[in-house]
């Protein structure tokens, strides 16, 4: 079997026959795991109790005392002042929550007073913390309700202005379309060919003509009577020739019909010769067309008047004109603006009235799934306990073996040095392993784990080595366990302190913070943080972090080593000077 | 090598240097009261080279120098150390006894000189690590994890020998038992009692099978029968051929072990020879212990003062008893007779014989 193996398997037999080391660190892990979980364990913020005072509560503040015993507070509300102080003086009250009387929301009466006993810092902080964001919270659906009011009557504008401005479309296209039409009516009545000149009528050459009609009607009514003569004479001499034909009986009476209706027809035109001969001569037809005449001059005085009315019109017009479309330019300009404001409500890109309360607001949304606050802990934990095993484990174990009877047994076997160290590295490794595989089992009960395995089994494996080889360094320094485990706290304490768990890298001083950033605390903790909150997912090992915990590995073995040889001289240079001196005694 | 006792070497040099003749050298010492064999022994050898029990050198200290906190620990020491022997080391506290085994196994570096150790051809320990495999160290206080049973302990470090797990399975059986654990081997080893941790670490020394053994103060804190039963089991691992090199303050139980013994003084090696070489090196008295009837151990003392012929080195009361030393134990005797004659009081028991390595010890340390 390998030196080293034995060596470890040895370290580890004694560590775990003692059975209250075995104990130890086996349920110093769990311990650990159930005391955080505890202090993670919000029920316990039920338990705070408040006080309460006011000259006259307000709905408000009956809101605000409503809104913490919904929240499981344990609220009582006191007769005095004094009393409502006196309570959390006398440890009472948690916190004694005093209202201004009128207390309203804005204004000057809306400073709420907390009561607190400072001397118990963190029972204050807890009540702070617990109170605080409840009473935050009330302040915020108050805001909140004012605000959305804020927007529903910008919601009600919004919406008005988009009906409204169809209507303003609408007018808009109705001027525009009577401008148009007028447009037309003044291109119309403007237009040359529409202008009347009384005097291109020609009524006064009717008026010339009128005279000759009457010989034209008495030429034409003797000239009808002659032909209607000639025409019956000559049908007289077709009836005669009709007689005389061979034409049938039947077709004789046709064409005698014929001739008849012709007479007939001849006989009208002359009955209506003779008769518009009689009128012309009875009616005086001169008389009826100076009537006709007169009614024309009459007609022509009316269109002149007309002429006149229409040019009148038509400067009237073209002023209505000008108005329409200066009035069109004003509805243009109207509905310009209307559609800016449209466009401005429409495309206000904060509608909701949580986002108006706090324009930036600061939500805390959980990056993995988890059902425990404990996983954000768990990572601490977890460098935590691998990082105080792995200084004080090595120191004990090689302070018991050098302190041990065995002690110069186990030198004399011979061994390198470097099989030694890798001995105590190993078993303490292998317990490290323990308490991981531990605080592993048991965080899988409360969050999904094993996708960040195989980042993080790597990962603990590397920082667990690096924590014990820094132990081994400080064993190997000191000679007396309580020294070394003194040491162990110290060295750890420090770790964790420039390890951004306990104070944020980023509030640290420059120099510090560059120190801290190559310590293996905070290398490991980013890697366990990655691995199990995020599954490791976005994880990569930066170069700088290898080579960080490569330097950090190799000075610390190779100091751990040279430290061993000398000090296994130094042991044994001691030890006999020891031996001579009780022999002296 | 072996080192002469400085001494007597430097003496016996100086005069064969100065061209003194043996015969007259060898009449001189006697006269002094050397003992007749170790002088003949050292005029015939030249006194160049201490012969070895066993011949051959396995481990080799040349001029080993170490200074620990400012302090000169150890001077100059050199050594040879046979293949095969059991080797003791005597020295007092703060002799450098514990510095010595520790550069011995390499565990410490020797400021000057160097400890080699015969493997193919003399090696430093120090400049080879390796070695220490070939080594095994009981130290003072018990090396085991106490957490551990015994059969962990001596399996861990057998696997760290380079065992299989079937030959360190075994190998806890046979040294379980070889010590005298094996009903014992499912004990933790911070439950057994000082003695079984001895024997544990005992065995937890011999996993490798090695050369050396090393045993810094195998038997302190142990009462006799463990003491004896320790001894037993160091004389079964010898006779496996393993060479042992013990440092102990029981000089009495380490003059029967040992084959030769070194004693530290200063951080010098002030002498090394056999048990009986040291004796006789170390004292020209004998050691008269005498048991009266009377218990007037007072006037007989008072009486031997007084006695001018007789020359007593050194007189002492010591369980029941009334001891001395005197370079003339027969004329002693006569004395201690007269004295009883004349008090008309009885001996019940006189014994004579050589003084042992823890009294030339102490006497070494006045």
């Amino acid at each position: 079997m390998n030196p080293v193996l034995i060596l470890a398997k040895n370290n580890l037999r004694m560590l775990f026959r003692s059975r209250t080391t075995a104990i130890a660190i086996i349920t110093i892990p769990l311990l650990l795991l159930f005391f955080a979980g505890l202090l993670f364990d919000t029920t316990s913020v039920y338990r705070v109790r408040v006080g309460a005072w006011s000259p006259a509560y307000t709905d408000v503040s009956n809101a605000v005392l409503s809104t913490l015993q919904e929240s499981q507070f344990k609220v009582e509300q006191y007769e005095r002042e004094e009393d409502c102080v006196d309570a959390v003086r006398l440890g009472d009250q948690h916190a004694c929550l005093v209202f201004p009387a009128g207390f309203a929301l804005g204004g000057e009466n809306n400073k709420l007073t907390f009561y607190l006993d400072p001397s118990r810092a963190t029972l204050v902080n807890v009540v702070l913390g617990t109170i605080e964001p409840r009473i935050e919270s009330y302040t915020q659906d108050v805001s909140k309700n004012l605000t959305r009011a804020i927007m529903d009557a910008l919601s009600t504008v919004r919406n008005s202005v988009s009906v409204r401005k169809g209507t303003v479309v609408t007018l808009t296209t109705t001027v525009n379309n009577a401008g148009f039409g007028i447009s037309q009516v003044l291109g119309t009545l403007g237009a040359p060919e529409a202008a009347l000149d009384i005097n291109q009528l020609g009524i006064q050459d009717v008026l010339g003509r009128g005279a000759g009609l009457s010989e034209v009607a008495e030429r034409l009514a003797n000239d009808s009577l002659i032909i209607a003569d000639a025409l019956k004479s000559q049908l007289q001499a077709l009836d005669g020739y009709v007689n005389s034909s061979g034409m049938t009986s039947s077709e004789k009476s046709v064409a005698k019909a014929g001739i008849a209706n012709a007479t007939s027809a001849a006989d009208d035109l002359r009955t209506a010769a003779n008769l518009s001969k009689n009128d012309v001569a009875a009616n005086n037809l001169t008389g009826t067309v100076q009537v006709l005449l007169d009614r024309l001059d009459a007609a022509k005085q009316t269109l002149g008047a007309l002429v006149d009315a229409r040019n009148a019109s038509l400067v009237n017009l073209q002023g209505v004109k000008g108005k329409l479309d200066s009035s069109l330019v004003s509805i243009a300009e109207i509905q310009k603006g209307l559609d800016e404001m449209h466009q401005a409500i429409t495309g206000l890109a904060v509608v909701d009235p949580e986002a108006v309360v706090t324009p930036i607001r600061t939500v805390i949304t959980p990056v993995s799934a988890e059902s425990s606050y404990l996983n954000y802990a768990f990572p601490f934990l977890m460098m935590l306990v691998l990082l105080f095993s792995g200084l004080l484990l090595p120191c004990i174990l090689m302070l018991s073996e050098r302190n041990s009877p065995a002690r110069t047994r186990a030198l004399l076997v011979p061994l390198s040095d470097v099989s030694r160290m890798a001995g105590v590295l190993v078993s303490c490794v292998a317990v490290l392993a323990v308490q991981a595989l531990l605080m592993l089992v048991v965080a899988a009960f409360f969050f999904p784990i094993w996708l960040g395995l195989p980042v993080l089994v790597p990962a603990l494996l590397a920082i667990s080595m690096l924590f014990v080889l820094i132990g081994m360094l400080i064993g190997s320094l000191v000679t007396q366990e309580f020294n070394a485990i003194l040491a162990g706290v110290l060295v750890g304490a420090a770790l964790l302190l420039a390890s951004g768990f306990i104070v944020p890298l980023d509030v640290l001083p420059r120099w510090l913070s560059v120190i801290a950033g190559v310590n293996p605390v905070v290398i490991g903790g980013e890697v366990v943080r990655i691995a199990l909150l995020f599954n490791g997912v976005g994880f990569g090992w930066n170069v700088l972090d290898i080579l960080v915990l490569l330097v950090w590995a190799v000075a610390l073995a190779c100091a751990v080593v040279w430290v061993s040889r000398n000090d296994r001289r130094l042991t044994l240079e001691r030890a006999i000077q020891s031996v001579m001196a009780l022999r002296k005694k | 090598m072996l080192a002469a006792s400085p001494p007597l070497q430097k003496f016996v040099s100086q005069s064969l240097a100065k061209g003194m003749p043996k015969a007259d050298l060898q009449e001189t010492l006697l006269k002094a009261g050397w003992p007749k064999e170790l002088v003949s022994a050292y005029l015939q050898k030249g006194l160049a080279e201490h012969p070895s029990p066993h011949g051959k050198a396995l481990l080799r200290i040349q001029s080993v120098s170490k200074a620990l906190n400012g302090r000169k620990v150890l001077d100059a020491v050199s050594l040879d150390i046979n293949e095969g022997e059991i080797f003791g080391i005597i020295g007092a506290s703060g002799s450098g006894k514990t510095t010595l085994l520790n550069m011995i196994v390499g565990l410490l570096a020797p400021d000057a000189g160097d400890v080699q150790l015969l493997a193919g051809t003399m090696r430093s320990v120090a400049k080879d690590p390796g070695l220490r495999a070939v080594m095994g160290y009981s130290t003072q206080a018990p090396s085991f994890y106490p957490e551990l049973t015994v059969e962990e302990n001596i399996r861990h470090f057998s696997l760290l020998y380079g065992k299989t797990e079937r030959q360190a399975d075994l190998q806890t059986a046979s040294l379980a038992k070889l010590v005298g654990l094996h009903d014992n081997r499912t004990l933790l080893a911070k439950e057994l009692s000082g003695g079984m941790q001895k024997r544990l670490d005992l065995a937890c020394a011999l996993v490798n099978d090695p050369k050396v053994l090393i045993l810094d103060e195998p038997v302190a804190d142990l009462d006799v029968l463990l003491r004896k039963q320790l001894w037993e089991t160091l004389g079964a691992i010898r006779r496996k051929g393993t060479t042992i090199v013990i440092a102990s303050h029981f000089l009495t139980e380490l003059e029967q072990v040992c084959d030769r013994i070194g004693i530290l003084r200063n951080g010098r090696i002030a002498e090394v020879g056999t048990p009986d070489e040291l004796r006789v090196i170390y004292s020209r008295n004998h050691e008269i212990k005498v048991e009266l009837a009377s218990h007037g151990y007072d006037e007989l003392a008072a009486f031997l003062a007084k006695q001018q012929d007789v020359p007593i080195a050194k007189t002492w009361k010591e369980a029941g008893a009334l001891r001395l030393q005197t370079a003339q134990p027969t004329a002693a005797a006569e004395m201690i007779l007269q004295f009883c004659r004349q008090r008309k009081d009885m001996i019940t028991a006189l014994e004579m014989g050589r003084p042992t390595v823890r009294e030339l010890f102490e006497e070494l340390l006045r």
